[in-house]
């Protein structure tokens, strides 16, 4: 069953595609996807994600639909584009994927997959506010830095009174309700918020390079902005070239936010780029009455933006026996590590497929790429921006 | 916030009122002059509101001493308010509830209204958006409510504050809560900080308490110390949830309202009479005699028998108009 998130921006997606004139003259240039396909395989030993990417399919074994009508696919390419990306790190209270567990693997494991032409920026969010960085780069050494430079933060702050940071959005930051007119194609489906007034934000931060650093309107201590995060992400990766992606490792508990799951989800969309979670998978059934009960599972909403945007969500912890006990640092450290790896490699095994646009009224319409042979999934965005 | 700024937003309130209430009131403000706003609930005997009384009905003494109410309303209120979510553990049980039943308040959430939603429990996290959009306080009640973890009450009423404070007007910090404060962070406000906070900026605060699940939550004994006025933990005790006194003192030293409510109780039902009182609230101003920075106490009576009224204990006479 599609969950609630998926649903909703499918519908949204669906009522914007209406009215649209069709046009059998295609005149633009054609559009493109990038696909993963993955064959479901357990977690083992020596494979920490429950699937595997095939890389032998060829231009027949896809087919396009946009806006439910089948389009011939216009070109295949299978020697995947360098990829930027910015990688999200959850520093709430809740997290529980230490930020100290978190640099040892970037080093060892996700910046070593790196290939040539690959980018890289940082952001952090959660505790004491929201910080994307738009310096990209793919020197090994400035990766380091930049990584301990983002996900660091400031000193934990549990004076009293409440704290307030007071970095801010910079001139140019995008996050923050008063700054952004939302993701291309939201529409009406959410109407304007309150904006903050700018005493939430305190001072403009002068340094140009933060996109976004501050408290994002929100107050107290912990407050997990993670959808904010994504859509700060999602706009610093707007001017890169190539694939697009955004890593994000997050509990799932997301709190304090500007923006709804839905605008994110479609501001990604809208933007090509997709988002990989690597996830806590916590899991509770509680009990609310002698008959009914709640299932606590933060995993879904990342699940839903993950298969919206092309990407794919990633468990660290979870009922999977092989899976690394919380309280063996050294074991999660390695098997985060694989998990980044994997997941970089994800991104450079894409069928990049073009195809041309059923309009190009600005809007966005709905995508759905599938793969003609029985057993494997294609990961894809499932929406484009018809420019 | 400067302790200066309060008493310029109760002034701008009033002043707001002022230009609403038009040809039915003529409140006048003279350069200099400072107004105190006092907003005030009136119960009958049987507890239900009194919404229609009249400047004359009431009096407002000012440390003791009569002063002349310069400023009456008795219009319908709009309501600025942060409603702060208990997650803690304790509360998991609940959580269906608690968020079914805040939609009843959402609900009653009007046309310039101003209502933003906050949890606290691992966190205390509130969210940025302030609105009388329905939808996105819905949104927000349905996709950043998560439970678990301590009960950083004092923190998160402090936090609620922060959230609120350049509003104007009367701003409300309503507390859905189960249990007394159990903040483990290093320097935990207290009490008395909410309180003194409360009274220098003039916020409102209510409580619910919620009847704890027996065998619920982390088994914190109703103690207090008397040296650093934070919870004993006791591992064991029985606890029956509810409000602490320490909230309770709060909650009555700023003129607010709480409710106890049994673990059977409709919370919806709660939280649509709160809204219902914020509305029917009567707003009052006085000028005050003295402006000499000290905290004043007041009382505001009823002259009408039988009738209760419920409004703030103290403000701060400010030097600054």
């Amino acid at each position: 069953m599609m969950p609630r998130q998926l649903l909703v921006v499918v519908a949204l997606l669906a009522t914007q595609a209406g009215g649209v004139v069709r046009s059998s003259q295609p005149r633009h240039p054609p559009m493109t996807v990038d696909a993963v396909v993955e064959r479901p395989e357990p977690i083992g030993p020596q494979h920490v994600v429950p699937w595997r990417v095939v890389r032998d399919l060829t231009r027949q074994d896809f087919e396009i639909l946009s806006d439910a009508e089948s389009r011939p696919i216009e070109s295949f390419a299978t020697d995947a584009a360098p990829v930027s990306m910015v990688v999200l790190v959850d520093v709430s209270a809740s997290a529980e994927i230490a930020i100290d567990w978190l640099l040892e693997p970037l080093q060892k494991t996700l910046i070593p997959a790196l290939k040539p032409g690959d980018r890289v920026s940082f952001g952090r969010f959660g505790g004491v506010g929201l910080r994307v960085d738009r310096r990209f780069t793919g020197v090994p050494r400035d990766l380091m830095k930049a990584a301990r430079d983002a996900l660091t933060p400031p000193r934990r702050q549990n004076a009293f009174p409440p704290p307030v940071q007071v970095d801010s959005p910079t001139a140019s930051g995008i996050v923050g309700a008063g700054a952004n007119a939302g993701p291309p194609g939201a529409g009406d489906a959410i109407s304007p918020v309150t904006p903050p007034s700018p005493e939430r934000f305190g001072p403009v931060k002068p340094d140009p390079a933060i996109l976004v650093e501050g408290m994002n309107g929100a107050f107290g201590l912990g407050a997990s902005p993670a959808w904010d995060a994504v859509d700060a992400a999602v706009t610093a990766l707007e001017s890169e070239p190539g694939r697009r992606a955004i890593i994000m490792v997050t509990d799932g508990r997301s709190t304090g936010n500007v923006h709804s799951l839905d605008e994110t989800i479609l501001h990604a969309v809208a933007a090509d780029v997709c988002v990989y979670v690597v996830g806590e998978a916590q899991e509770q059934m509680i009990r609310q009455s002698e008959t009914g009960a709640a299932r606590v599972r933060p995993a879904a909403f990342l699940e839903s933006m993950a298969e919206m945007t092309g990407g794919a969500y990633a468990a660290v912890f979870g009922p999977e026996p092989l899976r690394p006990a919380r309280s063996d640092a050294g074991a999660v450290k390695r098997w985060v590590g694989r998990v980044l790896a994997r997941l970089v490699d994800d991104l450079h095994s894409t069928y990049t497929l073009g195809f041309f646009a059923t309009a190009h009224d600005g809007q966005v319409h709905r995508l759905e790429v599938r793969v003609r042979k029985p057993g494997l999934t294609v990961r894809a965005r499932h929406g484009y921006l018809a420019r | 916030m400067s302790i200066r700024v309060a008493p310029l937003a109760c002034a701008l309130a009033l002043a707001s009122y002022a230009l609403r209430l038009g040809a039915y009131q003529q409140p006048t403000f003279r350069s200099g002059v400072r107004t105190v706003a006092i907003y005030a609930t009136v119960n009958d005997q049987e507890g239900r509101l009194v919404p229609d009384l009249q400047r004359n009905a009431f009096r407002i003494l000012d440390n003791g001493r009569p002063t002349a109410i310069t400023v009456f309303s008795n219009d319908v209120q709009r309501i600025t308010v942060a409603m702060m979510l208990d997650m803690s553990n304790s509360m998991i049980p609940k959580v269906l509830r608690v968020r079914d039943s805040t939609e009843r308040f959402i609900d009653a959430i009007a046309p310039g209204d101003c209502a933003c939603i906050g949890t606290f429990g691992w966190e205390v996290a509130i969210s940025p958006v302030l609105t009388d959009d329905k939808r996105l306080l819905w949104r927000v009640l349905h996709e950043e409510l998560w439970p678990g973890g301590p009960t950083p009450l004092w923190r998160a009423l402090l936090a609620a504050m922060t959230s609120l404070e350049t509003e104007t007007g009367r701003r409300v910090v309503l507390v859905l809560t189960d249990g007394n404060d159990a903040d483990y962070t290093y320097s935990r406000p207290t009490a008395r900080d909410v309180t003194r906070r409360a009274v220098r900026d003039a916020f409102m605060v209510y409580a619910i308490g919620m009847e704890r699940a027996p065998g619920a939550g982390d088994g914190v004994a109703r103690m207090t110390s008397n040296v650093t006025n934070t919870v004993i933990l006791a591992p064991g005790s029985v606890y029956s949830g509810g409000l602490s006194d320490e909230i309770i003192d709060v909650v009555e030293e700023t003129g607010g309202g709480h409710f106890e409510l049994k673990s059977d109780a409709d919370l919806g039902d709660t939280f649509a009479q709160v809204a219902e009182e914020l509305r029917h609230q009567y707003l009052l101003g006085f000028s005050p005699a003295a402006l000499d920075g000290k905290v004043h106490k007041l009382e505001v009576q009823v002259t009408l028998p039988g009738c209760r009224v419920r409004a703030r204990k103290s403000y701060v006479a400010g030097r600054e108009g």
